[in-house]
C-alpha cells in the first residue's frame, strides 16, 4: 500500500494481551467463567502501514481494537504506543493519546449521534481536546470535511440526511480531525453497499499517503483486507492464528483454517471450479475454549497431539508465522 | 445565534404541524390566558356565595340564567368565575409539580443507567419502595408533616411522582451507553459528565417530555384527590379537582358541579398531550425535515 515508507520502529506493540469478560449467572449470580475474548495476543504495527486482521464473527478481533482503544481495561498484557506503556497512563495523559490513536466504527448509523449536527460531531474531539475558538473550531472542521470530500453545506445538517457511504465519511472525518497517528478501523465497509465500499477504502488509502497513516483494519472479507493490507493476521476464537505478509498469505497460506477461509472468498466467475474448505461443527464457546489447539475441534487434519497441546506461533518464512503443528502436512 | 434560530424553526414548524397539534395549542394557549387574567375575565369574584342563587343550572338548562352561564354551586357560588380562578391552581400545579419531579426522575435515570454497579442497585431499591408505598398514604404522611399550602403540594406531587421518569430514562441510557456514538465520545476523551449531557440527555428527554405531559394530567387529578382529603390546597382556594371532589355530593341531582370542572380536567389535559407530541416532533431531527 505504502511501500515507500520506512517502517522500521513499531508504532503500537501489543504483548501477550488477555481480555476476559467474567460471566455471572445462576440465582445468586455468582462468577461461572470467563470469556476468554483476547487470549494471549501479541502483535506489532510498524508505521505507516496496514495491518489486516481478519477473522469470523466472534473470534476477538473487534475486542481487541476496543481494548487498545482503551474501552476496555485489560485482564493482561501490555500495549505499547511509541513505546510508552498506554495501560499505565493517567487520565490526563491518557487524553492527549486520545488524539494519535482513533477509531472508525463499523455501523456509521449508530456511530454518529443522531442528535448532533455534522459540524458538532466532527469539532467535538476538538473541543474535548481545549479548542474553544468557534472560529478556529470551524476553520479545522472545514479543512477535514475538504479531505475526505464532504461539502461544506453539510456543516449544519444531521446524521439522517445522509446515505451511509456519506456517514462514514464523517465518521473518518471525526478521527482524523485530530491528526491521529495511528487509526483502528472496525469493519469499516462492511455495513456499506459494494460500490460504496471501494470509494470508502480508496478513500482510506489515499489518506495513508497524504497523512502517512498507520492503520489497524479489521474485517471478516479477505478480498477487502487483500486490497488494503501490507501484513494480514488471522484470528480464531481470541488466538492469533497466522500473521504473514500480505502476499504471503494469500500465495502461501500455512494454516488449515486460513486455508478454509481463503476458499471462502467468492470469485466472480462462474466457470472457475475449486475446491472449497467447508469446516463442519460449531464455532467452540470462548467460554471454554478446547484444551489443545483452538481449531482442532473443526480441523479436517487434526491429530491427538492438536487435541492435547497448544501449537505456538513459530517463523515459517521471512515475516511468516503460524501456530500449527503440522506446518506441511495440513497447508498447502 | 445558533440556538435562537432553532426556536424560529420551531416556529416555522408550527404552521406544517398537524391538526391536533394546532388544537392542543390553542386551548393551552386559552387555558394560560384564562389563568393569567382570571380577575380580570371572571364575573364574579371567587368567593362570592350567593346563597339564594345556590344550585342554579347552566343557562342552557331550565331554570338557568345568563348571570350564571355555567350554574352555581352548592353554596352559590358562580361556577365560570371559579374555573377560571381554578385555572390558576391547575396550570401552577400541574407545570411545577411535573417540573419538579422530572428533574429529579431524569436526572436519577441517567446516573443509574449510566454508571450501573452499585448506584444503579441503590437507585433501583429506592424506585421498588416507592412503587410499593401507597400514593396516597405517603402523600398524606407528607402534607401532615409540610402542613396543607400550594407550594406543598407541589413539593409533595413532585418528590412521590419521578418513578416513572427514572425507569424510563434508565432503560434508554442502559441502551444508549452501549451505541457506537457513546463509544465514540469515550474514545474522543470526552469525560462521563460531558457523554450524560450532551450525547445521552439529548436522546432520551424527548420520552421524558412526552411522558411528563401525560403526567401532568396526573399531577391535575393527584392535587384534586388531596383537596377532596383536606390535605391538599386549602378550601378556600378555587381548584378544579376541588371543585369536581365537593360537586359529587350533588353529582344525582346537579351533575353540573361535576361535569363542567371534569370536562376541563380532560379537555385540558388532552390538549397538553396533543403539544407533547408536538414538541417531541419538534425536536426531533429526523421527524424535523430538512428545510
Amino acid at each position: 500500500m505504502s511501500q515507500d515508507v520506512v517502517r522500521s520502529q513499531p508504532l503500537l506493540e501489543i504483548e501477550h494481551l488477555k481480555m476476559y469478560f467474567p460471566v455471572y449467572g445462576g440465582a445468586l449470580s455468582r462468577l461461572q467463567g470467563y470469556v476468554h475474548a483476547v487470549d494471549d495476543v501479541s502483535l506489532t504495527v510498524n508505521q505507516g502501514e496496514t495491518l489486516g486482521l481478519v477473522g469470523e464473527s466472534g473470534c476477538g478481533k473487534s475486542t481487541l481494537a476496543r481494548t487498545i482503544m482503551r474501552i476496555n481495561h485489560p485482564t493482561s498484557g501490555a500495549i505499547r504506543f511509541e513505546g510508552r506503556d498506554i495501560l499505565k497512563l493517567s487520565p490526563k495523559e491518557l487524553r492527549s493519546l486520545r488524539s494519535e490513536l482513533q477509531i472508525i466504527f463499523q455501523d456509521p448509523y449508530s456511530s454518529l449521534d443522531p442528535r448532533m449536527t455534522i459540524g458538532e460531531i466532527v469539532s467535538e474531539p476538538l473541543i474535548v481536546a481545549g479548542v474553544k475558538d468557534k472560529a478556529e473550531l470551524r476553520k479545522r472542521v472545514l479543512q477535514v470535511f475538504d479531505v475526505v470530500n464532504l461539502p461544506e453545506a453539510y456543516y449544519d445538517r444531521y446524521p439522517h440526511e445522509f446515505s451511509g457511504g456519506q456517514r462514514q465519511r464523517v465518521s473518518i472525518a471525526r478521527a482524523l480531525v485530530m491528526k491521529p497517528k495511528l487509526i483502528l478501523c472496525d469493519e469499516p465497509v462492511s455495513a456499506l453497499d459494494v460500490s460504496i465500499q471501494s470509494q470508502i477504502l480508496n478513500l482510506l488509502n489515499r489518506l495513508q499517503k497524504e497523512f502517512n497513516l498507520t492503520y489497524l483494519f479489521i474485517s471478516h472479507a479477505l478480498n477487502v483486507v487483500r486490497h488494503t493490507s501490507d501484513r494480514v493476521c488471522v484470528m480464531y476464537l481470541g488466538k492469533v492464528m497466522e500473521l504473514a505478509p500480505s502476499e504471503s498469505i494469500f500465495e502461501n497460506a500455512c494454516h488449515p483454517y486460513t486455508n478454509a477461509l481463503l476458499s471462502a472468498i467468492p470469485i466472480p466467475d462462474p466457470t472457475v471450479k475449486r475446491e472449497r474448505i467447508i469446516l463442519s461443527g460449531e464455532l467452540p464457546s470462548p467460554k471454554d475454549p478446547p484444551k489443545g489447539c483452538r481449531f482442532c475441534v473443526r480441523c479436517p487434519y487434526a491429530t491427538e497431539r492438536c487435541a492435547q497441546e497448544e501449537p505456538l506461533l513459530r517463523e515459517v518464512g521471512p515475516g511468516h508465522f503460524v501456530a500449527c503443528h503440522l506446518r506441511g502436512e495440513g497447508g498447502r | 445565534m445558533k440556538k435562537i434560530g432553532e426556536k424560529f424553526k420551531g416556529l416555522a414548524v408550527l404552521k406544517k404541524s398537524t391538526l391536533t397539534a394546532k388544537i392542543g395549542l390553542i386551548v393551552v394557549v386559552i387555558w394560560i390566558i384564562c389563568a393569567i387574567f382570571a380577575p380580570l375575565l371572571a364575573p364574579y369574584g371567587m368567593d362570592d356565595k350567593d346563597i339564594t342563587m345556590r344550585l342554579t343550572p347552566p343557562c342552557w338548562e331550565d331554570g338557568g340564567t345568563v348571570e350564571h352561564i355555567l350554574g352555581t354551586d352548592e353554596m352559590g357560588r358562580d361556577i365560570l368565575s371559579r374555573l377560571l380562578y381554578g385555572s390558576r391552581v391547575s396550570l401552577i400545579v400541574g407545570i411545577m409539580a411535573v417540573v419538579v419531579s422530572l428533574i429529579i426522575g431524569t436526572t436519577l435515570g441517567l446516573i443509574s443507567g449510566y454508571f450501573g454497579g452499585k448506584v444503579d442497585t441503590v437507585i433501583m431499591r429506592l424506585v421498588d419502595v416507592m412503587l410499593a408505598f401507597p400514593f396516597i398514604f405517603m402523600a398524606l404522611c407528607l402534607m401532615a408533616v409540610l402542613g396543607s399550602s400550594l407550594t406543598n403540594v407541589i413539593i409533595v406531587l413532585g418528590i412521590t411522582g419521578w418513578v416513572p421518569y427514572t425507569r424510563t430514562i434508565r432503560a434508554q441510557t442502559l441502551s444508549l451507553r452501549e451505541r457506537e456514538f457513546v463509544i465514540a465520545a469515550h474514545t474522543e476523551g470526552c469525560s462521563h459528565w460531558r457523554i450524560i449531557f450532551k450525547h445521552i440527555l439529548p436522546n432520551v428527554i424527548d420520552n421524558a417530555i412526552v411522558q411528563g405531559t401525560l403526567e401532568m394530567a396526573g399531577a391535575i387529578l393527584s392535587e384534586a384527590s388531596l383537596t377532596f382529603l383536606g390535605l391538599g390546597v386549602p378550601p378556600s382556594i378555587a381548584t378544579w379537582g376541588g371543585m369536581v371532589a365537593t360537586g359529587r355530593q350533588y353529582i344525582f341531582n346537579a351533575w353540573w358541579l361535576t361535569a363542567i370542572p371534569g370536562l376541563f380536567i380532560f379537555l385540558v389535559c388532552l390538549s397538553i398531550n396533543f403539544v407533547g407530541d408536538w414538541i417531541r416532533d419538534v425536536r426531533d431531527p429526523r421527524l424535523r425535515g430538512s428545510d
